[in-house]
């Protein structure tokens, strides 16, 4: 582990990187409000949340409907104010003090056409737009851009400051630019659900094909972009899940559903457990590492991560951009996939088919999709156990860090 | 204290957890049944019922006409007796879309009392062959009292979430042998229970006509009938009168009008272009 702690002490010496954490830490509370926020819009609120349909909430309390809309919409604008308020801050740590006023404008701005010109190019439903910009309590992925746009504006700044108004305008037409030949030159089905769509095609290595997509997916959020396997991404336009749903459907059995081990069925339903990198399980390492102190950073996330809503904790631990977390973060995934893989290959694990809702708890998830089979429950919950295991020294060498570095600011302070 | 207080979270998870399971997999079982009967099965058989005195073995010659010059659809026979007991013969081929499934009964007597009785026996063959085969859609043909089996059937028997597509009666007497429009107990029955009836059903009835009357056996107005029970409640009712060759009664479901009607009604197959384009189902040769 010595050099795990090497690497990882370097890479928290960047000034970039500490004020990255400070941006963050400033943020904390906000993040945690709107993380809470969108755990209970998108479970009880939202039409398809978890807890709404197991209680058939919708139709029990009329009170709900009526105000779905304005809690989906505060969500929304709690979770986008996160966003823009981490690029503003990041910005304005890294940039000099004279030129922070446009640099955090130019920062907000560019990063509001950066993820609005999209939807507003494709006329998206303003109901929509949660879904559509991945805003709705996953705002982990969003923070790729946020940070990016963060550093090329304080760099622009740092060195052109001088000519502020030119620089505004220009990085914000460049991204507005950007955005719309982006949205011109790469199609819509390129992205999305990229992996389901080459699912037929490479379906004869599918336990390799499943791990490599659940690295990728892993890597991608660890640095805060986009995966398209996710809490939110069903992979509805999977051919194989169409295929074993209406196999399911017609013959009332799985055994034999042409398509045992696909994405949905393993990656989705085992290794997503509280959001990607199975971080109910980082939730628990932290919770039962740090559950003596007043503050643990676990104690706010341990309700959006039953809900797989798990940025709060990525993004305070932090997790995001760590690189002592990038092993756990991975291998659990990479594990989670491989128990289901083979117990279904021998035949003890029935293939998850049914669709259930995407804020399903983690462990939950395979039991409910194979309608109630108790080898899938047992799985569900193993794969957590297993990722705790593999969590709990990575956990305790950050926590260790970060309580060193606590004590280190009390003695300079 | 603090044990206790640790003890009573520790509870408390537990038990959050175990209430979520336990609704979870109430609503998964829910939605899947609703899904299930959403979306309809591979298999949709076509039912056979023969009339009374007659055997399970009545439909051999039709099915051996329609099965000629094309994949030959399988044939499973099931006999129900006075206990209940199903007994099988035939199977069902894999990868047959519209099997022909003949219900016969032990006690194939003519009758009102026996009809019922017989529309109750081919509900307990239903739900056996349904829970067997996994299907939730299907066609109908019922010879003489064989029709009315089957229309008892969809009025009393019918489980909710099957969809019954096509019934085709040959030659059912609805007002049983009667000759007058006086209505007997059993189409008085039939017409009070017709609300039962699915609205999206589509039915043919036939009536042979070997002389002005009827077949030899049912008079025309019997099975003229039916329009008392179908009509203004099913989607289409549609009564077709088959004359010349081979229209006796018992001659009728070899008749080779009706089996023409059979293919191009019931199983949508074998259907020449003439009649697609009189149905719509090709464009017109301009």
């Amino acid at each position: 582990m010595h050099w795990v702690m090497t690497v990882n002490r370097w890479w928290l010496a960047h000034r970039t990187v500490q004020q990255l954490y400070a941006a963050l830490r400033q943020l904390q509370t906000l993040l945690y409000g709107a993380a809470g926020l969108a755990t209970v819009n998108l479970t009880i609120f939202a039409k398809h949340g978890f807890l709404n349909q197991i209680f058939s909430l919708s139709t029990t309390i009329p009170l709900l409907k009526l105000l779905a809309p304005f809690i989906a919409q505060l969500s929304f604008l709690l979770n986008l104010a996160v966003l823009l308020g981490f690029a503003g801050l990041f910005t304005a740590r890294l940039v000099r003090p004279q030129f922070r006023v446009p640099a955090c404008s130019s920062a907000i701005v560019a990063l509001v056409l950066l993820r609005f010109t999209e939807p507003v190019m494709l006329d998206v439903d303003v109901l929509q737009l949660p879904r559509f910009l991945n805003l709705e309590g996953q705002v982990l992925p969003s923070f790729g851009g946020a940070i990016i746009l963060g550093l090329i504006t304080s760099w622009l700044f740092n060195r052109w400051g001088r000519y502020a108004t030119a620089l505004l305008l220009g990085e914000v037409g460049l991204v507005f630019g950007g955005t719309i030949l982006w949205v011109l030159l790469v199609p819509d089905w390129s992205r999305g659900d990229l992996y389901g769509a080459l699912w037929p095609i490479l379906g004869r290595h599918a336990p390799l094909w499943i791990v490599v997509c659940v690295m990728v997916n892993c890597f991608l959020n660890l640095i805060g972009m986009t995966g398209t396997i996710g809490a939110g991404n069903y992979n509805g336009g999977s051919v194989a899940v169409h295929q074993n749903l209406s196999y399911a459907l017609t013959t009332h059995h799985l055994t034999r559903v042409p398509w045992p081990i696909n994405l949905h069925a393993i990656a989705t339903t085992y290794a997503n457990t509280g959001g990607p990198g199975m971080l109910l399980a980082a939730v628990l390492a932290v919770w039962l590492l740090t559950r003596h102190q007043a503050q643990s950073p676990a104690r706010a996330s341990k309700w959006p991560a039953l809900f797989n809503v798990g940025a709060p904790l990525t993004l305070t631990l932090p997790i995001m951009l760590n690189p002592i977390m990038v092993v756990p973060f991975v291998t659990s995934s990479v594990v989670a996939c491989l128990i289901p893989i083979g117990l279904t290959t021998v035949r003890w694990l029935p293939p998850s088919v049914y669709p259930v809702p995407a804020t399903t708890p983690g462990f939950l998830r395979g039991f409910l999709a194979t309608n109630g089979n108790l080898v899938a429950l047992f799985v569900g919950c193993l794969t957590v156990v297993v990722a705790v295991a593999i969590y709990w020294p990575f956990v305790k060498l950050a926590v260790q860090q970060l309580e060193d570095k606590n004590e280190h600011d009390e003695t300079m302070g | 204290m603090s044990m206790m207080k640790r003890w009573a979270k520790w509870t408390g998870s537990v038990a959050v957890v175990i209430c979520l399971a336990t609704f979870g997999a109430v609503w998964q079982k829910r939605q899947v049944k609703t899904l299930r009967h959403e979306v309809p099965s591979t298999i949709a058989p076509v039912f056979l019922v023969p009339g009374s005195s007659a055997s399970q073995n009545r439909f051999d010659p039709l099915i051996r006409r329609l099965n000629r010059g094309r994949q030959p659809h399988s044939v499973l026979k099931v006999k129900v007796g006075k206990d209940d007991h199903l007994t099988y013969t035939g199977r069902i081929r894999k990868g047959d879309r519209h099997p022909f499934i003949v219900v016969a009964f032990s006690n194939n007597r003519d009758g009102y009392a026996n009809i019922k009785q017989q529309a109750r026996w081919f509900s307990i063959a239903f739900r056996a062959l349904m829970k067997l085969y996994h299907f939730n859609h299907f066609s109908a043909v019922g010879h003489s009292n064989g029709g009315i089996v089957l229309t008892l059937f969809l009025e009393r028997y019918l489980p909710a979430h099957v969809t019954a597509e096509r019934l085709l009666t040959i030659a059912s007497p609805y007002n049983l042998e009667r000759r007058t429009a006086k209505k007997t107990q059993m189409l008085k029955d039939l017409i009070r229970e017709r609300k039962q009836l699915p609205t999206t059903l589509k039915v043919y009835s036939i009536a042979g006509t070997q002389n002005y009357s009827g077949d030899g056996t049912v008079p025309f107005m019997s099975v003229d009938s039916g329009k008392y029970v179908f009509q203004n409640q099913v989607a289409s009712y549609t009564e077709i009168v088959v004359t010349g060759v081979a229209t006796n009664h018992h001659q009728l479901p070899q008749n080779r009008q009706i089996i023409n009607l059979i293919n191009q009604y019931v199983l949508h197959e074998n259907i020449s272009d003439t009649v697609k384009r009189q149905n719509k189902l090709l464009p017109r040769i301009k």
